[in-house]
């Protein structure tokens, strides 16, 4: 069951919250006229240490303009007017062409349904009865929860799936910053990013980009602790009407503002293992100006403002002798 | 003053990237565990031993080695048992004192990891340095061991987390397997954890090879091993689908019923592997310089621990001329105990015979051991007040170096005591 968040609500205007569907792009933070949206842990968050939401939405400067509800690609925010959900081509979201199958020539063999990052089909197959040694069946389409990646388009045997995709962008990977920590991957909604196993005895590439799965939503860049990605929007849909106001914003390179995240520790359960400070990210590229060390057998946060949330070091201690309490 | 890449004497990781900050009177530890620490921390310690005492009495350094050099001399078989928390350069003269009086010397290893090395003994040990484990291994198995208790730096340090030059992703590079009748702390990091049956090693290191070898188990095998073939299935393909296999083993294979044979039987079982991979492994040493001992132990007199010389060469015999069967037995009649606190660790039979027999001990501060001793030696913490040589828990040898001065000037290191206490028998 979906919980819903009432986040604003203004004469038969309200604004809601789905956070089972927000990704932590941070789309609607860059769209929002109120700066009301702030990024929290989206790493931590993604990686199931830490309770906490996507975003901080501050409710008291928020004035129900929907902007955010417009621009979200996962319809984690949504305008309610009176009292039904709007949908409109204006959304993102709503506007991005449902990806459809042409059930004439789909074998119905399933491997859309294996493919999709949030299971958001299913293929029923039986043994046609016309006599022809086929399958046949149905595919049904969640729209509320496809996030237009394009696998199940990509994996297609039969090219029956139209996706269409709500931005156009560009990805960088910096790879002497990655440190292999594997937020990035987490944080993808789309599968886009992996680690490759690489061949036998040979070296594999740290983290790889599948482009033709990635919406470049953004939700790596904000996870990325180390800002070894960079995702730049450079167009939205056609499909997508009003989009001016949306370009403005949503396509522009922000300055970035990295979210610093407070850590607890506990040095009573602590062995000083050294399990959290090893596995750091930050600690093993930022050299001297290290995060977390052991001092005197016990864990010790050297420097707060390093931590970006990333959540590692909480995967890393089997003692719980660390927590992440949230955005400083 | 901050004193960096000191070594840390105290399990057998023997970390050499311990940062020691002494300030007013204080010792700050950078990158040791809690255990790294509390010794560290001796340093400053209240408790810690000074002055050398006889029967509880204070007295002078010189009466106190000639005390320990006489009953030494006087005992028809004097056991020597050189602690591992020393450097080798002491246990050597412990072994050429044991040599001298056609005594016995034995440590640790003994009661420790002792089976181990007789296994490896048995048939031969494919392995490799942490070093190595840590560039190349992408799964890691730590059988009978839990690292996280007994060697907290291992896993951050060379084993699971950390960066290696074929592993770079460090923890996401890697599969670990633990196979542990506890489901441990490190079993919670584990990818596959094993939950063995406890002494029942050897059906399922034989069930494993059957199953390497194509056989079908049979409806037995869960009944005898504890492991459902599901998972000893899912154990071998993980296995199988390694590029380096980094095996760590630790004292329940020898410790537990099978001992020696359990470790024979997974070398066998390695060795098959090294038909498909490559796999290597490493005893997971308790102590810090146990490794050490069984090298000095080996060049000086061909064998690596439990030695008797009582007929004017050496005879290797664990169970015989080990230590706690050796006191069991009353089978020694004097004792030398340095750098191990036996009395706190060894069966209430063999501590009632320590408490009979005349005892010298050499330690850092007070423990049972000391309690029952008729000489207590302060002893020299290596590696922080002399130099000495450690050897790492793969044999792989680092050189300490001192960073302060010991608290007294009577001794400068447990060599120099141990080579007064020789000097003394010879007079």
């Amino acid at each position: 069951m979906e919980r819903e968040i009432l986040i604003s609500e203004r004469k038969d205007k309200k604004v809601v919250y789905t956070p089972e569907l927000c990704t932590g792009c941070g789309i609607c933070s860059q769209m929002c006229p109120k700066e009301a949206i702030s990024m929290g842990l989206v790493g931590a968050v993604a990686r199931e240490v830490i309770g906490d939401l996507p975003i901080h939405i501050n409710q008291e400067e928020c004035t129900t303009c929907g902007l955010c509800a417009r621009v979200c690609p996962f319809g984690a925010l949504a305008m309610i007017v009176d009292g039904k959900k709007e949908v409109s081509d204006t959304y993102v979201t709503y506007g991005t062409k449902e990806t459809t199958v042409d059930m004439v020539s789909c074998k119905y063999c399933g491997l859309c349904a294996e493919a999709c990052p949030v299971d958001a089909i299913s293929v029923e197959r039986r043994i046609s009865e016309d006599g022809s040694l086929t399958f046949t069946g149905k595919v049904e389409i969640d729209g509320t929860k496809c996030i237009h990646c394009g696998w199940c388009s990509a994996v297609c045997p039969t090219n029956s799936i139209t996706v269409q995709k709500p931005f156009k962008g560009i990805f960088e990977l910096y790879i002497d910053r990655c440190r292999g920590c594997g937020t990035c991957v987490d944080a993808c909604p789309c599968d886009a990013l992996f680690m490759p196993k690489g061949e036998y005895g040979e070296f594999a590439d740290i983290i790889k980009h599948r482009l033709d799965a990635c919406i470049f939503c953004g939700a790596c860049e904000n996870a990325c602790p180390n800002d070894a990605i960079k995702v730049q929007r450079t167009a939205i849909a056609d499909t997508i009407e009003k989009k001016g106001a949306l370009e403005k914003k949503i396509l522009q390179e922000l300055e970035f503002s990295p979210t610093t995240a407070i850590l607890k520790t506990y040095p009573e359960r602590c062995h000083g293992c050294w399990n959290c400070a090893v596995a750091c990210p930050i600690n093993s590229l930022s050299g001297e100006n290290i995060t977390i060390e052991i001092e005197n057998g016990s864990v010790y946060v050297i420097n707060q403002e390093n931590c970006r949330g990333c959540g590692t070091c909480i995967d890393a201690c089997p003692v719980d002798a660390i927590e992440l309490e949230g955005v400083k | 003053m901050i004193y960096e890449d000191i070594i840390c004497p105290v399990c057998g990781m023997a970390c050499d990237d311990i940062r020691v900050e002494l300030k007013e009177g204080k010792v700050i530890t950078h990158n040791a565990c809690l255990m790294g620490d509390a010794k560290f921390q001796e340093l400053t310690s209240d408790h810690r031993i000074i002055e050398p005492t006889i029967d509880g009495d204070v007295v002078d350094w010189k009466d106190a080695i000639k005390r320990s050099a006489d009953m030494l001399k006087d005992a028809r078989r004097p056991l020597i048992y050189m602690g591992s928390e020393t450097s080798i350069e002491a246990m050597k003269v412990g072994i050429d004192i044991a040599d001298y009086l056609g005594g016995i010397v034995d440590n640790n290893a003994s009661m420790c990891h002792g089976p181990t090395v007789l296994g490896i003994q048995q048939r031969g040990a494919p392995s490799c340095t942490i070093g190595q484990m840590k560039n190349r291994a992408d799964t890691v198995v730590f059988w009978g061991t839990n690292p996280l208790e007994s060697h907290p730096c291992h896993e951050s340090k060379r084993s699971i987390f950390p960066m290696g030059f074929f592993r770079k992703r460090g923890r996401n590079d890697r599969k670990i397997i633990v196979a542990d009748p506890r489901f441990t702390n490190t079993a919670k990091q584990a990818d596959l954890y094993v939950k063995i049956k406890p002494g029942y090693d050897i059906p399922l290191f034989n069930a494993m090879r059957a199953m390497l070898r194509g056989h079908e188990l049979n409806e037995f095998t869960e009944e005898v091993t504890g492991v459902d073939e599901e998972t000893i299935k899912k154990l071998m393909d993980m296995l199988l689908d390694s590029e380096f296999i980094g095996a760590f083993i630790g004292l329940g294979l020898a410790s537990s019923r099978g001992k020696d044979k359990n470790v024979y039987i997974l070398l066998e079982l390695i060795a098959e592997l090294n038909a498909y991979t490559k796999c290597a492994v490493i005893g997971n040493r308790g102590h810090c310089n146990v490794a050490g001992f069984n090298q000095v132990c080996t060049w000086r007199t061909g064998f690596p621990y439990a030695v008797d010389f009582s007929r004017g060469y050496g005879r290797y015999n664990p169970g015989e001329f080990s230590t706690t069967d050796m006191l069991a037995r009353k089978d020694v009649d004097a004792m030398l105990l340095c750098c191990a606190d036996l009395g706190a660790h060894l069966p209430r039979k063999s501590v009632e015979h320590m408490v009979d027999m005349p005892l010298t001990t050499i330690d850092i501060a007070p423990c049972p051991s000391t309690m029952l001793s008729d000489v207590v030696l302060p002893g020299v913490i290596d590696s922080m007040e002399n130099e000495g040589t450690f050897y790492r828990l793969d044999n792989i040898p680092l050189r300490a170096r001192k960073f302060v001065d010991p608290p007294f000037d009577f001794t400068t290191s447990n060599e120099d005591t141990l080579k007064q206490i020789f000097e003394e028998i010879k007079k």
